[in-house]
């Protein structure tokens, strides 16, 4: 009887088990596909070629005169750019210095801390702490210089394409080291002693061996960082400013105005979003949806590239 | 007993504290097979990868006393490039075959990577000749440019060997290379080291009895990073004259 009793028991206790996990499973897919359908219906009627490929107007408000969102869609893949640039290098030695240098040293100890605190800081504070040290005037390269009457530099305005570049670099260099981290530590250390045996040196292994092999995961890891990048507000806000055309020398897309441009505001599909959400000055619902909708389709389409590049690391690893 | 290749004098190994290995002493011979046979964890391993310096990354590792490989100390040895020399003069394959994820050329270039001033047409000639010796050059006839992952262990083992072999190899240190491989391929590869023997020395780890019989000239028999027993491989497996060597043969450790 007691035997019986407890075989129940346990079938039960596996359906529970079974039916929550089930249960949280369809409430995450839920949740995912009601953002994605609400942004769907709101923001498709905003999507037109002229809304993808105009410049937004003085009067966002008017739903006749808007224009579009060529500049936030072009300032979000400039950003996204500029803040890769920074972030790899910085972000691929790290993870390098970490497995392969720093051993169990303190070095390492206190590297892993100091990125285990920055990814705890939210991103306006990060913001905040950019636009204060890049407004310093030795900064002046990021953007553009303050000038007094008398042409003398007073400060530096702080807010740019370089400047938001670097901010969002620091945001997400724990996050893409992190994973670059795992990536390499994930190699067999059979070719790494393989190759010293063979006489190469501990860099070229890094260089020739280690890293192809982690190709895959270091590629992810970078490509989840842009997705970081893209998805963030608040350093745009603060350190590139809400000003949503292009500013600077005029036409920015001539390639001699392209440095300029680096180095002066623009806006990107998130600050474009805040201006013409119901909070923002613009007040322009469909249009907020509208650029949702894109900068929700590139995100995915990024996520899909990472998933591929991931898949495709993988078959070619078979290095156990 | 002909000319010394490698001489281990009195060599104790500490990881961080603990010791692995202790006053350990071995000769071996020019032109012929060595084996570690023992327990697991008795310092086979150690001591084959003390040879090449293959544990100097390991953080808390000391060596005492002196190994000599071709007349050279290796221990004091200070800059890096000595090191490097000295390694790739050393072939070393492992338990499992770790072929790049490149094509079965690439892999046999690998250890001219950095040798820009090599020319592709003699390394491509010196690989061919190498990977007749073990038996693959024929095998592979047409998938040189495939990848190399794609072959079977035995085969990806004995390219290993081709690689080893491509720099000027007097030495092999193998660390139990057959211990993933099917009968067929273990015997393939057994008898590849019984030809190479003729030209360079061998030592090789293994938990095989029976391999280590049919392939060892010399044998030494270590516990708990002792050398209980060592000499000639007949000797010691036919008559062993220490009680944990025979109980080891017999199967009872
Ligand atoms: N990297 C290391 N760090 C600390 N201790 C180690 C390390 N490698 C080996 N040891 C220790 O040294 C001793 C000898 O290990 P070793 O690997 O040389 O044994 P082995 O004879 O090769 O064993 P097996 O037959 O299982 O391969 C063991 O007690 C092991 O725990
Ligand atoms: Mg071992």
């Amino acid at each position: 009887m007691k035997c019986l009793r407890k075989i129940k028991n346990r079938r039960i206790a596996s359906i529970v088990g079974y039916a929550s996990s089930w249960i949280s499973m369809a409430m995450v897919a839920c949740v995912c596909l009601l953002i994605l359908l609400v942004v769907f219906i709101n923001g498709k009627s905003a999507i037109s070629i002229p809304f993808l490929i105009e410049e937004p107007s003085a009067s966002v408000m008017d739903p006749e005169a808007m224009g579009g969102i060529s500049t936030p869609l072009i300032g979000t893949m400039i950003l996204t750019a500029v803040g890769t640039a920074a972030a790899f290098p910085i972000s691929l030695s790290t993870a390098v210095f970490m497995v392969y240098y720093a051993k169990k040293g303190l070095a390492g100890a206190s590297i892993g801390l100091a990125t285990d605190i920055l990814a705890g800081i939210p991103t306006i504070v990060i913001g905040l702490f950019a636009l204060a040290v890049f407004t310093d005037p030795a900064f002046t390269f990021l953007s553009t210089p303050v000038q007094n009457d008398g042409g003398v530099v007073l400060k530096a305005y702080g807010k740019s394409f370089l400047s938001a570049g670097a901010a969002m670099a620091a945001m997400i260099l724990p996050f893409v080291a992190k994973a670059m981290y795992e990536a390499l530590s994930r190699t067999p250390q059979s070719h790494f002693d393989g190759s010293l045996a063979l006489g190469a040196t501990k860099w070229q292994t890094i260089r020739k061996v280690s890293i192809p092999a982690a190709r895959g995961g270091i590629v992810t890891g970078m490509i989840l960082g842009m997705g970081r990048i893209m998805g963030d507000t608040a350093i745009v806000w603060l350190a590139l400013g809400g000003s949503l055309r292009m500013t600077g020398r005029q036409p920015w897309h001539r390639p001699e105005n392209w440095i300029d441009a680096l180095r002066n505001t623009g806006s990107t599909l998130t600050s474009y979003i805040y201006y013409t959400s119901p909070v923002g000055e613009g007040n322009n619902l469909e249009a907020a949806f509208g650029a949702s909708l894109v900068l929700i389709c590139v995100i995915i389409a990024l996520n899909a590239a990472a998933a591929l590049i991931g898949s495709i690391g993988d078959s070619k690893k078979g290095w156990q | 007993m002909g000319e010394i290749f490698v001489k281990v004098e009195n060599v104790d190994v500490l990881y961080k504290d603990k010791p692995a290995l202790h006053d350990v002493n071995i000769d071996v011979s020019k032109d012929a097979i060595y084996s570690f046979i023992g327990p697991s964890g008795c310092g086979k391993t150690t001591l084959l990868r003390s040879i090449n310096r293959m544990n100097d990354e390991i953080p808390g590792f000391r060596l005492y006393g002196k190994i000599f490989v071709d007349g050279n100390s290796v221990y004091e040895m200070k800059k890096q490039k000595e090191i490097r020399l000295l390694r790739k003069g050393i072939g070393m394959i492992f338990q499992r075959p770790n072929l790049l994820p490149k094509t079965v050329m690439q892999n046999m270039f690998f250890p001219y990577e950095e040798h820009y001033h090599v020319n592709k047409r003699e390394l491509a000639e010196l690989a061919g000749e190498k990977l007749r010796i073990v038996g693959l050059a024929d095998e592979l006839k047409g998938r040189l440019h495939s990848p190399a992952q794609k072959l079977s262990g035995g085969q990806q083992q004995r390219l290993c060997i081709a690689r080893a072999l491509m720099l000027d190899t007097k030495l092999l240190l193998l660390d139990e290379p057959c211990s993933s491989l099917d009968p067929i391929s273990t015997y393939q590869i057994e008898g590849l080291l019984t030809e190479l023997k003729a030209s360079r020395t061998i030592v090789i780890v293994t938990h095989n009895m029976e391999q280590s019989r049919r392939i060892s000239d010399f044998t030494a028999f270590f516990h708990e990073g002792r050398i209980i027993e060592k000499g000639s491989a007949m000797q010691i497996f036919s008559h062993p004259t220490e009680e944990l060597t025979q109980r080891y043969i017999r199967g009872d450790i």
